[in-house]
């Protein structure tokens, strides 16, 4: 019974923890279903520069493409409220492409995407209205590098699965991103590339590097397996986290080994003198670990939920990592099944096995020695 | 009943051979009431422990109903254990936690005698020794002659014919030294065979006793 506690409060901290990293995972999954096919940047001394509007008439020739966007990217400071300055993504984009939202997969929660005749116009993110107390038909007020500002209309706000993507993101017309941004007309920040036959991305990012010179080809595999890695790894800290409490569970079930052979050698030897068998025995050690273990995991598990749900004080910055420059939202958590299931195993199978072990060891010897070595 | 033939138990200890019984001989025909009596370390909670089957001879046999068991796999053993042998301790080695009903009922729990039938028989059992109301309560809070006979409560749950006894009485008061002694008499009256260890008289002078042995260094005097 003195292991409920401990097996509480090492699973409760097991369960936040991957509700937590299911949660970023699931979050950065969505981001990268809003990647391109490719994604073509130029670059000039092995940097990344602008891209001028020549490259992209001349990759739009390929017919295997379906189309090729132009966006003109930056970032915007702008003042959150309760003080502080955060960093947002302002991303242009060419309606006049026949890009929609569906190219970048979010879908428009309220008002509509940008039309061709669109300027200054803006789509933001559910979280950024929110927290900026904009609705449709408002303005928000973005200062340029230069001190100037400049007003966008809000006329759509997306609903989106993916918070950490639109959280930060202000979407507007490409040439009212340019001016904002300095860049000149004929210039973009990269290419988003839309094939005919997505399947062919690869082959199709070589024909592109093979043909041109200071261009780089990002495929989505390319680019999801970067932000996978940074999310699912979040600068290591969930595998050490799950390394620590991994081996707390395991000092956990020597912890329970070793108070079996203090305390329950004697036990095990009356039972076996009353007529227990081995058998009887595990058993019996067998279903008190499983109500002790499963008792701690649940609650542990209930306490995690609970936990996550108040929005993880404490620990939510730690997990979003660059807070510092981003803006705030709630810490996106997942909770599934098979995450559950994993926690039940993780919890129980080492505690199961460093209880029904020694017992079955204790088991195997006189119960007259089991008694008097008790 | 029981026959012990030329039973020897040599312990090692820390690399050193103690002979903790030797060479010892008793028959028992079922019934009877047999004390084994001696001074501390003389070896008769040894020889209780091979003949309850909860330790193996180095040498020598235990027949119990002409059956060999020092040979028997553990299985065997327990099963004997369980239909044949009821142990009273002298430490009484109840479960603590548990009420002093569950104690009671605990040898049944293998047999797969649902709870409340268990509860039945040992309530039967607790009542018969004179322990109706404490039932309920955990060991730990009884007395020490109310631990002893949940203990032997314990060990008649399952009928057993033999009933092994170690220092009953030891470890707890004249008042209730003499209720066990009552309950003894009265099991050996209806046909239990006892084999008791006591190294006081007051065993000696009240149970009805058809042999006596004393051991002196782990041999029979």
């Amino acid at each position: 019974m003195a292991i409920f506690i401990p097996l509480f409060v090492v699973m409760a901290c097991a369960a936040v923890m991957t509700f937590i990293k299911d949660g970023i995972y699931k979050d950065a999954l969505n981001t990268v279903s809003t990647l391109p096919d490719i994604t073509v940047q130029q670059t000039a001394g092995g940097r990344v520069s602008y891209v001028q509007e020549e490259l992209a008439k001349e990759i739009s020739a390929d017919p295997s493409l379906r189309k090729v966007v132009p966006r003109a990217w930056g970032y915007v400071p702008l003042v959150v409220p309760g003080g502080g300055i955060a960093s947002y993504t302002l991303m242009g984009v060419d309606v006049g492409s026949a890009f929609s939202s569906q190219d970048i997969s979010l879908a428009i929660g309220s008002g509509r995407f940008l039309s061709a005749s669109d300027k200054n116009c803006a789509v933001v993110g559910k979280i950024f209205a929110a927290q900026n107390k904009v609705d449709l038909g408002g303005t928000i007020l973005l200062t340029d590098e230069s001190g100037n500002e400049t007003a966008f209309t809000i006329i759509g706000i997306f609903k989106s699965s993916s918070q950490i993507h639109t959280a930060d993101l202000i979407v507007t017309d490409i040439e009212s991103a340019r001016t904002f941004l300095g860049y000149s007309r004929n210039e973009s920040s990269d290419l988003a590339v839309y094939l005919k036959e997505p399947q062919f991305a690869d082959q199709v990012s070589k024909d592109i590097l093979v043909s041109r010179k200071n261009v780089r080809a990002l495929t989505k595999e390319d680019l999801a397996t970067a932000i996978k890695q940074g999310y699912d790894g979040k600068a290591g800290i969930f595998q050490l986290a799950w390394l620590i409490l991994l081996l707390s569970v395991l000092v956990l079930a020597w912890a329970q080994a070793s108070s079996i052979s203090l305390e329950m050698k004697k036990e095990i030897g009356v039972l076996k003198a009353i007529g227990w068998s081995i058998l009887d025995i595990i058993e019996l050690k067998m279903m008190e670990v499983v109500i002790i273990g499963l008792g701690g995991i649940l609650c542990g598990i209930l306490f995690g939920m609970f936990f996550v749900y108040m929005g993880a004080p404490l620990v939510k910055q730690y997990f979003l990592g660059w807070a510092v420059v981003y803006p705030q939202f709630p810490l996106p958590i997942s909770i599934e099944g098979s995450s559950i299931f994993l926690l039940f195993v993780i919890g129980l199978f080492p505690l199961s096995a460093a209880t029904i072990f020694p017992a079955w060891l204790t088991g195997t010897i006189e119960p007259d020695s089991a008694i008097r070595s008790g | 009943m029981i026959q012990i033939r030329s039973l020897t138990k040599v312990f090692k200890e820390t690399g050193r051979e103690v002979v903790a019984l030797c060479d010892v001989k008793i028959d028992i025909q079922k019934g009877e009431c047999v004390l084994i009596g001696g001074t501390s370390g003389s070896g008769k909670t040894t020889l209780l422990n091979v003949v309850g089957c909860l330790t193996r001879p180095t040498s020598g046999e235990v027949l119990i109903d002409h059956n060999a068991t020092s040979g028997l796999p553990e299985h065997f053993l327990s099963d004997l254990r369980r239909r044949k042998i009821g142990f009273v301790f002298q430490q009484y080695h109840l479960f603590t936690g548990y009420t002093a009903i569950e104690n009671v009922g605990m040898p049944l729990v293998p047999k797969g005698v649902r709870e409340a039938e268990r509860r039945r028989r040992a309530g039967y059992l607790l009542d018969s020794l004179g322990l109706h109301g404490r039932a309920d309560f955990p060991v730990n809070e009884l007395s020490g002659g109310e631990q002893q006979r949940v203990a032997i409560a314990r060990a008649l749950i399952n009928d057993p014919d033999i009933i092994i006894a170690d220092e009953p009485s030891s470890n707890i008061d004249a008042g209730n030294a003499a209720k066990i002694i009552e309950i003894f008499v009265e099991l050996i009256r209806r046909g239990k065979t006892f084999l008791i260890t006591a190294h006081n008289g007051l065993l000696t002078k009240q149970l009805p006793v058809t042999s006596s042995y004393v051991l002196e260094n782990g041999r029979m005097k």
